[in-house]
């Protein structure tokens, strides 16, 4: 007789895990299953080449929610974030900015290139400051029903009208802010294009936009979330790279009670009556429970683990439209030295010296017109030839990542679409990588020379190695359209499915991507509200 | 010197119709026009000799219907000639032709009938909700007045009627890109292209661009009938429309004086007390409207130190970036576009798939000149023979993404823009070029000179999610009021905004004459 479940989560990711996590906590038995043989789904570290740690896909802790690291206590369980500090992109013409941890050395570094924009640039910080609290209580909120008469749901809908309108006069700003291109809110703020390039990243990472698109500073305020909740400690590389998160959130989940299997993949989810009994898992063992939640996203969800015959057309229609385009990729190398940038041999930063300018992220957009070219290329179905990158060296904080006296480096790359134009992945994907390098090599002359190692992650290989449809790595793009109650789609903004007793826990569902556990918790906590 | 309740800086079309309203409520009203004729945008002029063409602005089917009847226009002249539907000529191929609505409609491949009533209907819905808050000021959201209030709950109520799931629906669309809106539904090129053309033309935005789904409802909005409304031709061109909404004005006992512009909206602190004239002449009112864009109002005609920081700031926030070139030809034949020519009287687009309007809008972006645009071209002179000489014909084309001085700085790109036009002409009508009388070319920058628009933008303030609504022309100035008390803006840059339908001119008079009240 095989064990009994009051609930199983599919996908051992980081949301699934928190998901388990918390319904242990409340005393459920719960067993998470994980397709790989590795825990982490997107958020992982493995050991590619012999000594050398990856951060596979995601490369840095910014939003996980401060809750949710005490509520696991997740540092008894071995979680201890190692700061990154500062970032640093480097410019064309041998110059560079560093933008420090410590506002009053940024604020030097920025009078070099415009004292208006240093002066700007604090009064900026504190706007974006006021409108992410404005919005930070909405990624612990469960999204009410707009169209809900209910009593309880009225009552949510004027709690959150309340915490709005406590911040009434930065309604506006925050409204303006949703629908708006970071572009133009830059270039309304400063003058200085490498400032305004290095800033309007933020705004496309992960998504199909570039920095003119309407939306897009949106997205760059989501990055201003993760430096305020940086007061919280919670920015920055897990020790011993993503895993180090992952594995504590596990150890608590087991320490609660809950069962992890790996190498355990779920081929289909069974619907009873319009309601979820378990799950077959593909060697056609099943395992029954009441409660079923998926990490997956929600095409896989619903495209492929379930029966199409339990879905109203409506619904289906409302899947196929969910829009999940893949945009990045991940180029990971092993190094046998650090990379020279020439931007800091001119300043006469050398050797030592450099480590501090390498030790927090190399961004690599030196104007706002260079990352639009980048889009434009991607439009059309090409990967970019000059690509936005976000370069984080691991082992300069966490040593054990590599062997002595040798390096990982994590890029994070833009744009890479799913979908080409020309060609498969499969052909392209070492031109890509070499994109990649030639791009870097531009900066610091003896990088390739440098080079042991690459993993390459197209888009494809995301797909194929993590389960990211198409290689989104939000599960799901954060346009306007597909956020709060409208994620993943209308009328489904809260967890539940047209699947009784089926919940999604992923990042498809509120509030969205990123290492930030939210939805993981938030669907717990609608698990442990429906199964009392 | 004289003494006016109100007085109009700028007698454009929006200014024309705030006038005529204000006057018909009893109000002395005195409009100041800086060229020797009023309507601005909304005029006809000739171009070459014997060809006549409109400025700008081609067609009326937005024109509200309250507005129309209210002001009596056709009682003081306007004749209407109506045009036919949608022709999207590509290339060697057949053109297509979209017209019609509901059961009548034309054009829709077999394949994409059912996607097409279902978009049909959710713009219909969306537009039916949305126009009881177009037609009038929005509800005062910071007063949080009572009345505001239910106001409000109404429109959240329409919503909510057009049940599960269509109102989610509607709030899933408006914030989209309209490619991805189209793509969900439509499987047909020339379709979708015949339908995002209208969404996108005179914004700053590109088929994939966020919101510009937005532009679907607000040029297709709940009085227009259908997707592929006919344009609504003015006979004599759009000039007749000006000249009727001013007799309409005069007759109601409203002054013009035109061939002086004003120099300065002058103010004591933020109170302002009149205007001063270019030749040094001075009008007072307490009541001083604005038909010029918001940008040159507020920054450079009113008193812009007077601004405290955060509303300059917010000021100088607008974006007003032309996008638009209108080049019109003086033709010895009629064009054919590869159709018959009953088919040449409505609008007819050339750019043929999304990814040519998407190309065509990449180079403004770097302050460039697209090598193939696209444009949405009229041929006024198949409905309407008083606008050339006998045989000959007048074509104007709306080019799309032509950038502005504040994209392409000093640089003169009328020949570029107009080599560009017409190598797009010949290729979708060969024989085109060998046509050809006379052209005559306005970029933003012309029409920022002949106009006096910021960037020669033709709807004062970009349509785009972030300047409509609440946010137009900026945040919190949804209500045709401004920082300087007295002052009010009644142009295309205010709530609802772009497109002839004088909403922003009715609007803005309710608004000034429910503030007297006050």
């Amino acid at each position: 007789m095989a064990r009994s479940y009051d609930a199983i989560i599919i996908g051992g990711g980081h949301n699934g895990l928190v998901c388990a996590a918390y319904l242990a906590r409340a005393g459920k038995s719960v067993l998470v299953l994980e397709r790989r043989d590795i825990l982490g789904g997107a958020t992982v570290t493995e050991e590619i080449y012999p000594g050398f740690k990856y951060t596979v896909c995601s490369y840095v802790v910014s939003l996980l929610r401060p809750q949710i690291i005490s509520d696991l206590n997740l540092p008894k369980f071995g979680l201890e974030l190692l700061p990154l500090d500062g970032t640093m992109t480097p410019m064309p013409n041998g110059d560079h900015l560093m933008r420090w941890h410590d506002s009053a050395d940024t604020r030097l570094e920025l009078m070099r290139h415009s004292a208006k924009d240093a002066e700007a640039y604090e009064e900026f910080g504190r706007l974006m400051h006021h409108l992410a609290m404005t919005i930070r209580p909405m990624l612990s909120t469960i999204p009410p029903d707009p169209f809900s008469l209910s009593p309880s749901n009225i009552a949510d809908l004027a709690r959150l009208g309340g915490k709005f309108a406590e911040r009434g006069e930065h309604l506006y700003d925050l409204a303006k802010l949703m629908t708006m291109s970071s572009a133009d809110l830059l270039e309304q703020w400063f003058e200085t294009p490498v400032l305004q390039g290095t800033l309007g990243a933020s705004g496309i990472i992960g998504t199909f936009l570039g920095p003119r698109s309407p939306g897009s500073a949106y997205v760059m305020m989501h990055h201003y979330m993760g430096e305020i909740d940086g007061q919280f400690r919670a920015w920055g590389l897990p020790r011993g790279g993503m895993s180090g998160v992952v594995n504590a959130i596990a150890d608590s989940a087991r320490y609660h009670g809950a069962e992890i299997r790996t190498d355990a993949p779920v081929s289909e989810i069974l619907i009873k009556n319009g309601r979820a009994t378990g799950v077959v898992l593909e060697d056609g063992e099943e395992i029954k429970a009441p409660m079923v939640a998926s990490s997956a996203d929600p095409k896989i969800t619903f495209q492929k683990l379930v029966d199409q015959s339990h879905l109203e057309e409506d619904f289906k229609a409302s899947i196929d439209r969910f829009k999940i385009r893949g945009s990045s990729g991940k180029v990971n190398l092993s190094l046998d030295a650090l990379p020279e940038f020439d931007c800091l041999a001119n300043i006469g930063v050398v050797g030592k010296d450099a480590v501090p300018y390498l030790s927090g992220a190399i961004s690599i957009s030196p104007d706002l017109e260079y990352l639009e070219r980048a889009y434009d290329d991607a439009k059309y179905g090409n990967f970019s030839r000059h690509p936005y990158m976000d370069i984080v060296i691991p082992s300069l904080i966490d040593p054990s990542m590599a062997p002595a006296g040798k390096h990982v480096m994590s890029c994070f790359v833009q744009y890479a679409p799913y979908d080409l134009a020309k060609g498969t992945w499969d052909d392209q994907r070492e031109a890509f990588g070499d994109a990649v390098v030639n791009t870097i090599a531009q900066y610091a002359p003896n990088f390739k020379s440098t080079i042991l190692h690459r993993q390459i992650m197209t888009p494809l290989d995301l797909e194929r190695r993590i389960g990211l449809t198409n290689g989104n790595i939000f599960h799901g793009e954060l346009s306007l359209e597909q956020l709060f109650f409208l994620r993943p789609v209308p009328g489904y903004g809260r967890f539940g499915t047209p699947v009784k007793d089926l919940y999604l826990c992923g990042s498809g569902a509120h509030p969205g991507g990123g290492v930030m556990g939210a939805p993981g918790k938030l669907a717990a906590d609608i698990m442990l509200e429906a199964s009392l | 010197m004289s003494k006016h309740d109100v007085i109009f800086v700028g007698g454009g079309f929006n200014a024309l119709v705030c006038a005529s309203y204000l006057a018909r409520a009893g109000k002395s009203v005195l409009i100041l026009e800086q060229r020797e004729r009023v309507g601005g945008l909304v005029g006809t002029e000739e171009f070459a000799p014997g060809f006549r063409a409109s400025v700008c602005f081609q067609s009326a089917e937005l024109l509200h219907p309250t507005v129309l009847s209210d002001l009596e226009l056709d009682r003081y002249g306007l004749r209407l000639l109506s045009g036919g539907g949608t022709l999207v000529p590509d290339g060697d191929r057949e053109s297509r032709y979209f017209a019609g609505s509901g059961t009548g409609i034309e054009g829709i491949l077999d394949a994409d009938r059912a996607g097409f009533r279902e978009l049909a209907s959710l713009i219909e819905a969306t537009g039916k909700a949305l126009e009881p808050l177009m037609t009038s000021p929005l509800p005062d959201i910071e007063r949080r007045g009572l009345g505001d209030l239910i106001e409000l709950l109404k429109a959240g109520w329409r919503l909510r009627k057009l049940g599960d799931p269509k109102g989610l629906e509607v709030m899933r669309m408006i914030p989209m890109s309209v490619k991805d809106v189209l793509d969900e539904r439509i499987s047909d090129d020339a379709t979708r292209a015949a339908l995002a053309g209208p969404a996108l033309l005179g914004s700053w935005l590109a088929p994939r661009s966020p919101g510009s789904a937005l532009g679907l409802v607000y040029q297709r909005p709940g009085w227009i009938d259908g997707l592929f409304p006919g344009v609504a031709h003015v006979k004599g061109g759009m000039g007749g429309l000006a000249e009727a909404l001013e007799e309409s004005a005069v007759a109601q006992g409203v002054e013009i004086r035109k061939g002086n512009g004003v120099q300065k909206i002058e103010s004591a602190g933020t109170r302002v007390t009149g205007v001063k004239m270019c030749d040094g002449d001075e009008h007072t009112a307490p009541t001083i409207i604005s038909g010029v864009d918001p940008r040159t109002t507020l920054l450079d005609l009113a008193d812009a130190s007077e601004l405290d920081p955060e509303l300059a700031f917010a000021t100088r926030g607008i974006r007003s970036r032309g996008s638009v070139a209108i080049v019109r030809y003086a033709l010895d034949s009629l064009p054919t576009f590869g159709s018959a020519s009953e088919k040449l009287t409505g609008r007819i687009q050339l750019g043929a798939d999304l990814d040519t309007l998407e190309r065509a809008f990449d180079p403004i972006k770097y302050g460039k000149v697209p090598e193939s645009p696209w444009a949405e071209v009229y041929l006024p002179t198949t409905v309407d023979r008083t606008l050339a000489p006998e045989g000959k014909h007048v074509l104007t084309a709306w080019v799309q993404s032509i950038p502005g001085p504040m994209g392409c700085g000093e640089t003169d790109i009328a020949d570029e823009v107009r080599e560009a036009t017409t190598r797009l002409l010949e290729t979708h009508s060969p024989g085109f070029s060998n046509s050809i009388i006379h052209s005559h070319v306005r970029t933003p920058r012309e029409i920022e000179r002949d106009f006096g628009i910021t960037d020669g933008c033709v709807y004062h303030v970009e349509p785009a999610m972030d300047q409509m609504l609440y946010l137009r022309p900026m945040p919190g100035w949804y209500a045709y009021r401004t920082p300087f008390r007295g002052l009010y803006l009644c142009g295309a840059g205010n709530h609802p905004g772009s497109g002839l339908s004088g909403l922003a001119g009715k609007n803005c008079a309710r608004q000034v004459l429910s503030d007297g009240k006050r």
